[in-house]
């Protein structure tokens, strides 16, 4: 029977057709090809093989009937090699794309006796051998074991139909490939830029850089940014944990090429010079450049005769991605130290010291932002006595509102400290906005302190267009004040509607910025719209800076990403006790004072923490409300009573 | 001579989607796989110790799974008397880059960190990348009994 003539061969053939066309690799039609092949007469055994450019045996498969069909059966290739180093002197004939060699098994043994006692294993006496090109410069060699030598030429025309199918189908698959590797390429950009635009962790996000190629684009990758005038290995990456241990450790003991900030070396495939256990021969590097400055250097490692490495153009852009988020970074932090270090100038650096009257303050920096804001406090002595806290936010942001902060704040802090009314100094500071022109508007808020007297201490609150300072009790009810009042800096005169209040011992007056109530949570909702009142009743025991620092950080529930301030006066009544102590004094001495404001209910003892040291103890109060605060260590401890 | 065989890979991953890109990206390239899938890392122990089933050369690990996380099961594989168990390929297949959970995933024994993107193109080349190392290294740990890294 002939091949041409086989009633199966033809049905084989276009089975073979539809598989090569559907497959992703030629692996998925071997074992169709290499089985329909053993069907042509008097085939005994099937070689297949893949040969590089430069003659190396890639990839090697087996097939007979008694084993079906294996790839790289051990020393398959090194008995295929002899054929390839002889193949260009022996005698072919063309078949379509492919040429055609036909040989006795003692021939074949003469040059390549491993080969030649493979096909006589299975009862072969000759050859028909098939030579093609494969794709990415290979070559393809089919080569069939027969029971005899052919008579005609159909199994050389089968050779050469399945040359066709194997060309037809390796150009496919090399095109899906290259397609592939650009997709992959484009979408390692594209999460890249994603990851490089959400983040200002330089670092990290260098480490997600270098993650994300490997595999995809590398075998390896690291990542190196100059610092303090040296390059600093900030990541690698190798999908094998143990050989990305072994890289990490060689590139920082300096075993590898190293890496280059020249132009001339980018993307060109060099030796990496790593040791041989990491398994990674080239190296392709990048600079990371941004704004004229080098920054740093991105290297991708590839095994020798990889197929698959990034483009030119891959790699320069993803370096100019991941440099410009670097420089980009690198302002944010150097901007936003400035911010912080010039909003820090707009305010107090030191509350004066109050008696009977203990401040805190908070203060929170919008988050993202890199203009100076608006919100400023203080608080100040008065010649007769009295003192005067307020506070104030100018609207806008940056210099312009910057420069009205100052203005203000310093206006009404040197009208007050001379002896003027609250009122006036607003009045005053209101005519000088419009006269200048400033352009800009502020809201303020004050609460002035008068002198204690029976009924307790005395207050007047005033509001500008701010939010009206709030009274929480020393039992947790929360009052806002009932001032009114317009913003300055708008109309020429301005109506302020101030309103009195009394203290008394534990009452705590609070001042705060709209950064605090526009937070919001999770769900959306406003910190001041339903809870603010709530949390300051909860938190209204606190020692006053862990409440100032809770009300700034949002509570916990609340994220404050604006400017927010807030400044907190409890009126703690004459204050008793006063002392630095060893700790386990400290509760005795406390107790002492308590009774000595001759109240009712004063405990047998006090549960305070045991502490090692000396602590520092206040009791502050009268006889209807008593504070205790003892420090040390770090943390306060507080009972109220 | 041995026929090729087919291969098992588990595959322990919660997400309906993820389970069928991994099955797309996978069957077409490496068709001597035979992808088995755990929608729960409780059941990978039992699954790996089963005799009467064939071992998994590899297995591809979810980090975020209700119930047993992956570093969770990754421990308890690690920990795992039977070599059967202890020895088997882990690549911690995540869509996590941070370093932290990288380095608890070394720490914990993977084989692999991969990053699991969106795309699917790239999804698919990250996950044929990674399988064939693994194939090309005849799917053995370097620290296991007999194994080397080619």
């Amino acid at each position: 029977m002939i091949a041409g003539d086989s009633p199966r061969w033809p049905d084989l053939l276009h089975a073979l057709w539809r598989t090569a066309f559907a497959a992703g690799s030629t692996k998925v039609f071997a074992k169709e090809l290499y089985l329909g092949l053993l069907e042509l007469p008097h085939v005994r055994g099937v070689l297949g093989a893949r040969i590089g450019p430069g003659g190396d045996v890639l990839v090697v498969r087996w097939a007979d009937h008694d084993h079906g069909v294996t790839s790289g059966p051990a020393g398959l290739a090194e008995d295929v090699a002899p054929w390839v180093a002889r193949s260009a002197r022996l005698a072919t004939r063309d078949v379509g794309q492919a040429k055609v060699a036909v040989l006795g098994v003692d021939e074949l043994s003469s040059f390549a006796p491993g080969l030649g006692a493979r096909v006589r294993d299975v009862g072969g006496t000759a050859v028909v051998a098939a030579s093609f090109r494969a794709a990415a410069g290979d070559n393809a060699l089919m080569l069939l074991g027969l029971a005899q030598t052919p008579a005609d030429d159909e199994v050389a025309g089968a050779l050469g139909q399945v040359a066709d199918v194997v060309i037809a189908a390796d150009d496919r698959i090399a095109d899906q490939a290259l397609l592939d590797n650009r997709l992959a390429a484009d979408a390692v950009l594209a999460e890249v830029s994603l990851r490089l635009a959400r983040s200002l962790d330089v670092e990290e996000t260098l480490r997600a850089v270098v993650r994300m190629v490997v595999p995809a684009l590398a075998d390896g990758a690291a990542v190196h940014v100059h610092r303090d005038g040296a390059l600093v290995q900030i990541a690698t990456a190798h999908v094998d944990a143990r050989r990305e241990r072994l890289l990490n450790d060689h590139l920082l003991n300096g075993r590898w090429a190293g890496v280059t900030s020249k132009d001339h070396d980018e993307n060109l495939p060099q030796p990496s010079l790593l040791p041989d256990d990491v398994g990674l021969e080239l190296m392709t590097s990048a600079v990371l450049r941004a704004r004229g400055r080098v920054l740093g250097v991105l290297t991708f490692f590839h095994r020798a005769g990889v197929r698959r490495t990034p483009t030119r153009e891959f790699v320069r852009d993803i370096a100019a991605r991941a440099a410009l988020a670097i420089g980009n970074a690198t302002l944010y932090g150097e901007r936003r130290a400035e911010v912080e270090e010039l909003q820090l100038h707009l305010l107090p650096s030191v509350l004066p010291e109050l008696d009977g009257i203990e401040v805190a303050t908070g203060y929170n920096v919008g988050g993202h932002l890199l203009d100076v804001g608006g919100d400023f406090y203080g608080v100040v002595r008065q010649p007769d006595g009295r003192f005067t806290a307020l506070i104030g936010d100018v609207c806008g942001r940056g210099a312009a509102a910057a420069a009205v902060t100052g203005l203000a704040r310093h206006t009404v802090e040197t009208i007050l400290e001379v002896g003027g009314q609250p009122d006036d100094a607003v009045r005053l500071l209101n005519a000088k906005m419009l006269r200048n022109k400033v352009g800009k508007f502020l809201t303020m808020a004050t609460v002035t302190f008068g002198s204690a007297g029976p009924e307790g201490l005395p207050i007047r609150s005033l509001t500008a267009g701010h939010p009206p300072p709030m009274i929480v009790r020393r039992d947790g009810r929360v009052e806002e004040t009932t001032c009114r009042g317009q913003l300055v800096g708008v109309v020429a005169s301005p109506s302020l509607t101030l309103v009195d209040d009394v203290l008394r011992p534990g009452d705590c007056v609070v001042l705060f910025t709209d950064g605090l109530i526009e937070a919001r949570d999770g769900a959306g909702a406003f910190f001041g719209d339903t809870d603010l009142e709530t949390t300051l009743a909860a938190l209204h025991d606190l020692p006053l800076p862990e409440m100032a620092a809770a009300l700034v950080a949002g509570d916990g529930r609340y994220v404050v990403d604006d400017d927010a301030a807030v400044l907190l006066l409890r009126y703690r009544g004459p204050r008793v006790l006063d002392v630095v102590l060893p700790a386990d004094q400290a509760p005795a001495a406390a107790l002492a004072a308590v009774r000595s404001l001759g109240g009712s209910g004063v405990p047998d003892e006090l549960t305070a923490p045991p502490s090692g040291g000396d602590v520092a103890v206040t009791v502050d109060g009268d006889g209807s409300w008593t504070r205790i605060e003892i420090r040390g260590g770090g943390r306060t401890w507080w009972e109220v009573l | 001579m041995t026929p090729d065989a087919e291969q098992v890979v588990l595959v322990v991953e919660d997400s309906d989607e993820d389970r069928e890109a991994i099955h797309r990206a996978l069957s077409r390239s490496h068709p001597e796989l035979v992808l088995e899938f755990l929608p729960d890392g409780h059941l990978v122990a039992d699954r790996l110790r089963d005799t009467g089933l064939p071992r998994p050369v590899l297995v591809l690990l979810d980090l975020n799974m209700p119930g047993a996380d992956g570093f969770r099961v990754l421990a308890d594989i690690r920990a795992d008397p039977a070599p059967r168990v202890r020895d088997v390929i882990v690549v911690v297949f995540t869509s996590s880059t941070t370093s932290s959970d990288t380095d608890r995933s070394y720490e914990a024994g993977a084989d692999s960190y991969v990053y699991k993107p969106v795309n699917f193109a790239l999804f698919r080349t990250v996950l044929q990348g990674a399988v064939e190392y693994w194939r090309t290294n005849g799917y053995a740990r370097p620290d296991a009994p007999g194994a080397a890294v080619r």
